[in-house]
């Protein structure tokens, strides 16, 4: 059905089917309120017309009665006089009797008859039918019909309809006689009145024909009102009376040639009408019918009778097709005109649902910067607006995927080119991530990792229960307490064998639920290089105790023989000079030998301060010290005769109004010695300066510069390496152990001074120290 | 008349059968005049089996009047009720021994009964009060009807005994037994007192 409906009925759109229902309710109303007035009003005309016909069938019906009333009474009159009933009573057998009734009721016939149009005869006969007595109005007087022309035989049928009434009753029954007077064939209507005796028994029957002309004129006054057919048909069918053919109507009766209701209606109708015992309304083909029984002779077929009126419907109803007309072009009308505003009215209703549609189709294309600029005032604009905020939300949806989408991409990027081995638990330890280095390091594969425990799949078995513990301890703690926390641990791999593992772990709350995620590292390699680093260091450090001890000792073992020589060799320069054998080659000889003592002396002390400070047996005591006074001052005195035979200038300047700083005395000697006997040693003319200050941050800043041959920029970062000099070999034009700046620089870390140096190859050079 | 052939061919036939054979005549009057349209018929005492008449007896309808006003018949006898008029009738009994009512039937068309009971069958029409007749169904085949004069003739029935019996619409006559002769007429006349 509802198939059926979608194909005959083209797709409407919203559009259509709001117009067909603003159609629908806007005409619906009127169609039905006019076919509801219209009906009514048809059905009012009907009911009028009906109840005229009624009352036309109701008026005959009374009118009959009224009649036949009239005509008992006439009679009753006549008979009910007490000598009458008397004689009544004696009626059976008594001749003369009879006669006497004869003279009696003559008279009194005499009179009803002649009074009444209607009375053709009016006969009195004894219970068997037989005559006694017959008056008969010929038209223009009436008369007694004489004895001897009273009909000799009885008559039976006012015998037998008597016999078949019930007390009270009176018979009307159509019949033809012959007109006395015109000695024609007259239809007649027979009045039948049975006379009763004291003991209710029939003791006389009067008989009435009564001229039917008269009587329909009198029953039927209508019959002329050309709309209406009236007419009585008897139980057969056969007309009795009609209206419309009234001129012939005397045939009607005694010539009932085909002249019946079967000729007129269809037998359905005809029988209908024949079969009722009540007043009845019949629409038939146009037609309204009203027909009822009006009166019966006998209980036979043919004694019955039933008049009928019949109306053509259209005469009733024909002001009703104006109505009609009237009612089907007014809803026409109202129909195009509600079409009209229907369709308009939704048009404008419907435009932003187009944009929407419009814009829904732009947005699908991928448009997401698209924005619906409609203003209504409806309920509409809600739904505008949120499908704005929706495109809005989508699209920062749709960047946020892209960035989750990316996100995810890296960090299995990142978990599968991790070296480490990243795998993810649930709070019952199933494993739900299992990288590829957890594969590699494990030795089980994704698929026969993941859904599985991961206390039965990398947990030694005697760890087991401990390691179920801690996860649900580390769980319940929760992320704030344990994230980040690395332990070592023993892991099982698939071929059974344990080995050390570095677990670094944290949680995270997904979805109310805790997951664990582990990063573990294969550490056995590791261990193995620390404890072989730890090994060497300790034997370094047995080494270098053992290289200090044997300096110091060396130190001791070379210097002490070699005092000894020294004192030796001025003993006997002092005593070649007391001799004066003393000259100028032996002298020049003794202060070689000097020199060469005094150089081992200070290369050994060197030596051994160095490892003095290696092996931490240095003492330095810090104390507050006036560097210009107390260090740099005497330090000037014994270096200045040094500079002048280089013929150098030597100068020591002091800027500094306080040039005091907390150091070890020894120590700065130390350090300015060796810088100012470099600066000499490396500068062949020109100057060597000592100038000591405050810089900015008010820090006591000493510079020794010189103009000595510099040092070459790839040389500076080696400069405070133990044992180097620029120059190496046989070839180098400075003597030096290159010990000394090594051993500056120690001297400087230990006192907190910062020693920078600036130099240009072949310019000059200047240390510079910052007590800091 | 019609019926007085039917009559006499039947009575004809008797009378070849049956060659003991005696007639019956008499004269049924009242005190002043014969009496029209009596029945008489003879009832065998010993009861003998008849055949019903193949030949119809007419009941017509002429002049708004039913001919004849009474038809004797004798049992099993079909009898047919034409239309002679130039008018409807409509003939009905409402009678004991036949009911019947043939409605309203036009001029040239005819009805029927078949007459299978004994008795009297009153016949009427629902037009024409004033029509009337009776048809009476004897048990035996020896009847006559009496003239306008009262007169009335049974021929050729065989010599026996009999009751002879009369029927009358208005009056009662007593009947009698009667032993018919082998040979010749014998006059039986009646008359009423009242």
């Amino acid at each position: 059905m509802n198939h059926l409906l979608k194909k005959i009925i083209p797709p409407l759109g919203i559009q259509g089917k709001l117009t067909l229902i603003f159609i629908l309710l806007s005409t619906l109303p009127i169609i039905l309120v006019s076919i509801f007035t219209v009906n009514q009003q048809i059905e009012y005309k009907r009911e009028e017309n009906i109840r005229d016909m009624e009352s036309d069938i109701k008026g005959l019906k009374e009118r009959t009665t009224l009649f036949l009333t009239r005509i008992e009474s006439e009679i009753l009159l006549v008979m009910k006089s007490t000598e009458l009933k008397k004689m009544l009573t004696n009626l059976e057998n008594k001749k003369e009797v009879e006669e006497q009734l004869q003279q009696n009721v003559e008279k009194e016939f005499l009179n009803i008859i002649s009074g009444n149009s209607f009375y053709l005869n009016v006969t009195l006969l004894n219970k068997s039918g037989k005559e006694i007595l017959s008056v008969t109005n010929d038209g223009k007087q009436a008369s007694v019909t004489p004895r001897e022309k009273l009909s000799r035989t009885p008559k039976n049928y006012y015998a037998h309809i008597v016999s078949e009434m019930n007390h009270g009753e009176i018979y009307l029954s159509p019949s033809e006689i012959r007109d006395p007077a015109t000695n024609v064939f007259v239809p007649v209507i027979d009045f039948v009145l049975p006379v009763y005796n004291q003991i209710k028994e029939v003791s006389a029957i009067v008989a009435v024909n009564i001229r039917v002309e008269n009587l329909f004129e009198l029953l039927v006054p209508l019959y002329g009102v050309s709309s209406k057919k009236i007419f009585i048909v008897n139980g057969e069918g056969y007309y009795i009376f009609h209206s419309e053919r009234k001129n012939n109507w005397n045939m009607l009766f005694t010539n009932r040639f085909d002249e019946n209701i079967f000729r007129d209606y269809s037998n359905e109708i005809a029988e209908k009408i024949l079969k009722e015992k009540t007043s009845t309304t019949l629409y038939h083909q146009g037609r309204i019918i009203q027909y009822s029984p009006i009166f019966s002779g006998s209980r036979a077929v043919t004694d019955k009778y039933f008049i009928v009126e019949d109306v053509a419907a259209e005469n009733v109803l024909s002001s009703m097709d104006k109505l009609k007309l009237l009612l089907i072009v007014s809803v026409l009308i109202v129909a195009i005109v509600s079409l009209l505003i229907g369709y308009l009215t939704t048009r404008q209703f419907l435009k932003p649902i187009k944009q929407l549609i419009k814009g829904t189709q732009i947005i699908r294309s991928g448009n997401l910067d698209y924005k619906l600029e409609i203003t209504t005032r409806d309920e509409l604009q809600d739904l505008i607006n949120n499908f704005n905020q929706l495109v809005l939300e989508w699209k920062n949806k749709q960047l946020l995927e892209k960035e989750v989408r990316k996100s995810e991409k890296l960090i299995t990027s990142l978990t599968q080119t991790a070296t480490d081995a990243i795998l993810e638990v649930d709070s019952s330890g199933k494993i739900i991530v299992w990288n590829d280095a957890a594969s590699r390091i494990f030795g089980f594969s994704k698929n026969e990792a993941l859904g599985k425990s991961v206390f039965a799949l990398i947990v030694p078995e005697s760890e087991r229960r401990n390691a179920i513990e801690q996860l649900a301890l580390f769980l319940k703690e929760g992320s704030d307490v344990n994230s980040g926390t690395t332990i070592e641990v023993n892991a099982l791999r698939k071929d059974g064998v344990e080995f050390s593992a570095e677990l670094s772990f944290s949680s995270v709350l997904l979805d109310d639920e805790l997951y664990a995620t582990g990063i573990i590292r294969d550490i056995t390699q590791r261990k193995k290089m620390v404890n072989d680093l730890i090994e060497a260091k300790e034997k370094a450090e047995i080494a270098d105790r053992l290289k200090s001890e044997f300096l110091n000792q060396m130190s001791h073992e070379i210097r002490t023989p070699l005092n000894a020589l020294l004192n030796f060799s001025d003993y006997i320069h002092d005593d070649l000079k007391d001799r004066n054998q003393l000259t100028d080659d032996i002298n020049e000889n003794f202060l070689e030998v000097q020199e060469s003592g005094a150089r081992i002396i200070r290369t050994v002390e060197l030596i051994l301060l160095m490892s003095q400070i290696q092996t931490g047996s240095y003492e330095n005591k810090p104390e507050q010290t006036n560097i210009y006074n107390e260090i740099l001052k005497p330090l000037s005195e014994k270096y200045h005769p040094l500079a002048n035979e280089k013929n150098l200038q030597f100068n020591l300047i002091n800027k500094s109004e306080a040039p005091f700083s907390k150091v070890d005395p020894y120590s700065i000697t130390q350090i300015f010695s060796h810088l100012i006997d470099n600066a000499i040693k490396f500068t062949n003319k020109g100057s060597v300066a000592i100038i000591i200050e405050n810089n900015e941050m008010k820090q006591l800043v000493a510079a020794v510069e010189d103009t000595g041959i510099g040092i070459s920029e790839e040389y500076l970062p080696k400069l405070f390496n133990p044992f180097s000099q620029e120059q190496q070999g046989l070839t180098r034009a400075y003597d030096g152990n290159g010990l000394g700046l090594a051993l500056v620089k120690k001297l400087c870390e230990m006192n907190d001074i910062s020693i920078e140096v600036t130099s240009v190859k072949g310019k000059g050079t200047c240390f510079k120290l910052i007590f800091i | 008349m019609k019926n007085r052939v039917v009559l006499v061919s039947v009575l004809f036939l008797f009378s070849i059968q049956l060659t003991f054979a005696g007639n019956l005549k008499g004269k049924i009057k009242t005190k002043e005049e014969g009496l029209n349209n009596v029945v008489v018929y003879l009832v065998p005492i010993e009861k003998t089996n008849v055949t019903s008449p193949k030949t119809a007896a007419v009941m017509d309808q002429k002049n708004l009047n039913f001919v004849p006003h009474v038809l004797p018949v004798l049992i099993g006898t079909k009898v047919v009720f034409p239309n002679s008029d130039q008018i409807r009738h409509s003939v009905f009994s409402i009678g004991k021994v036949k009911k019947f009512d043939f409605g309203t039937y036009p001029p040239g068309s005819e009805k029927s009964i078949i007459c299978d009971q004994i008795g009297i069958i009153p016949v009427l029409c629902y037009i024409h009060h004033d029509m009337s007749s009776y048809i009476v169904v004897l048990e035996t085949p020896y009847f006559a009807l009496t003239n306008e004069a009262g007169e009335y003739l049974i021929n050729n029935v065989p010599s026996g005994k009999y009751r002879l019996t009369f029927w009358h619409e208005e009056t009662k006559i007593r009947g009698q037994e009667i032993i018919i002769p082998e040979h010749g007429t014998i006059t039986k006349n009646v008359t009423l007192e009242e």
